[in-house]
């Protein structure tokens, strides 16, 4: 196993390798992390870690729509009015929900 | 040094914009899949909410197209990294906010996918959770820096055809069609916090930011894809309609088999017991099969 490891790492480039220590110590961690603490189940890890996706998609669509309509990056290629609608929709439906949640919490 | 980088970006931006256009019409390609958390969180969602937000997923469906679609073209269009772009058009202090953002959904995502393999190999044979988890991380975290995913992930395609179990599964559990039709069409709202958190998770799944992210680095080795004839490739339609029939079977069958079972539903083999009506005794044996398969 250990072998592989070598054998994956030592036959790419160094550059690339970075990328590969980050993403997989990560993983790692969480995954241990997820094993260790005692409250959590893996069912709930993924389910929670889904939820959180949810409560993250407003802030990434944000960026997709700000980039995707930026003339200066996209020149005549910038986003379809199909791919804006439904894109700002889903921001909407998710930020609307999160405020929901939210407000359920405090009150 | 910082103010050459941007420039550079910047030039590499508009040169491969100009280059778009000497390739001709071609194909936006793009996956969608169901991973383990997917099949957990959809199969969760039937279980705590019933039939209750199938109109949602339906209406996911043209959202996950478009943001997909939109990510890809910004890949297409400059051959950058979504960090990269926002580095050089933008500020720093934005490229932090995107990266810490990406790298807390990509990382969760990841490490609970890596987990419920682990757990479910620890299940059938008995080593530790954690060796597993050492070796299923080094692989796919090689293929996913290396560029090697897209490849690994179209013999997985073929093996995705194992979870039309689920859809046998949605079809054996019979559930009232008319029940069916009217939760997919006719929009409902419960604002009790299990059914928000579950359309939360729900979207997040299906939308995945994890997806997204991996996608644009994917698109970027992809150079015959272009953005200029706006079509979506018919195998996308047909990958996107079919995962999520997936996950609307997924939800059914959970709705069917756990929904009001009150059954606290955090360990896996509850959830396998969705599968009982296509499976049988066989559920167990075949959830674990499509976690595995999907762990990609």
């Amino acid at each position: 196993m250990l072998l592989l490891f070598l054998l994956l790492v030592l036959s790419s480039k160094v550059s690339d390798a970075k990328g590969f220590y980050v993403v997989f110590l990560g993983a790692l961690v969480i995954g241990d992390i997820i094993d260790i603490v005692p409250n959590i189940t893996v069912v709930e890890a993924l389910y929670y870690s889904q939820v959180l996706d949810g409560i993250l998609i407003p802030v990434l669509i944000g960026y997709a729509l700000v980039i995707g309509n930026n003339k200066a990056i996209m020149g005549e290629y910038v986003a379809t009015r199909f791919q804006n609608v439904f894109s700002f929709v889903a921001m909407i439906v998710t930020l609307a929900l999160t405020a929901v949640m939210v407000w359920q919490w405090i009150s | 040094m910082q103010f050459h980088l941007r420039e550079k970006i910047r030039s590499d931006v508009t040169r491969n914009r100009h280059h778009l256009k000497d390739l001709g019409p071609g194909l936006i390609t793009g996956g969608a899949g169901d991973d383990p958390a997917g099949i957990v969180t959809y199969t969760i969602v039937g279980a705590t909410t019933g039939f209750s937000q199938l109109w949602l997923l339906l209406l996911a469906t043209p959202m996950m197209i478009a943001i997909q679609n939109l990510v890809a073209r910004i890949a297409i269009v400059t051959g950058k990294s979504l960090p990269e772009i926002t580095k050089a058009y933008y500020s720093k202090k934005i490229t932090v906010v995107m990266i810490m953002t990406l790298a807390i959904a990509n990382l969760l995502t990841i490490g609970a996918d890596l987990n419920a393999i682990a757990a479910i190999l620890h299940m059938i044979l008995g080593y530790k959770t954690v060796h597993f988890l050492i070796l299923i991380t080094a692989i796919i975290a090689y293929l996913i820096t290396f560029g090697q995913y897209k490849r690994v992930k179209q013999v997985l395609i073929g093996l995705t055809a194992l979870l039309v179990v689920y859809i046998i599964a949605a079809i054996l559990a019979k559930p009232s069609i008319v029940l069916l039709i009217k939760s997919t069409f006719v929009p409902q709202i419960d604002m009790s916090s299990a059914w928000i958190i579950a359309a939360l998770g729900m979207l997040g799944t299906t939308i995945s930011p994890y997806l997204l992210f991996w996608q644009a680095s994917e698109e970027k080795e992809e150079k015959k894809s272009i953005v200029q004839a706006d079509e979506v490739g018919f195998d996308t339609i047909v990958g996107m309609a079919y995962s999520n029939l997936l996950a609307y079977a997924m939800i059914v069958t959970g709705a069917v088999m756990l929904y009001g079972t009150h059954s606290s539903i955090n360990d896996v083999s509850t959830l396998a017991q969705a599968l009982r009506p296509a499976a049988g005794d066989y559920a167990f044996a075949l959830f674990a099969i499509g976690i595995i398969v999907e762990g990609k």
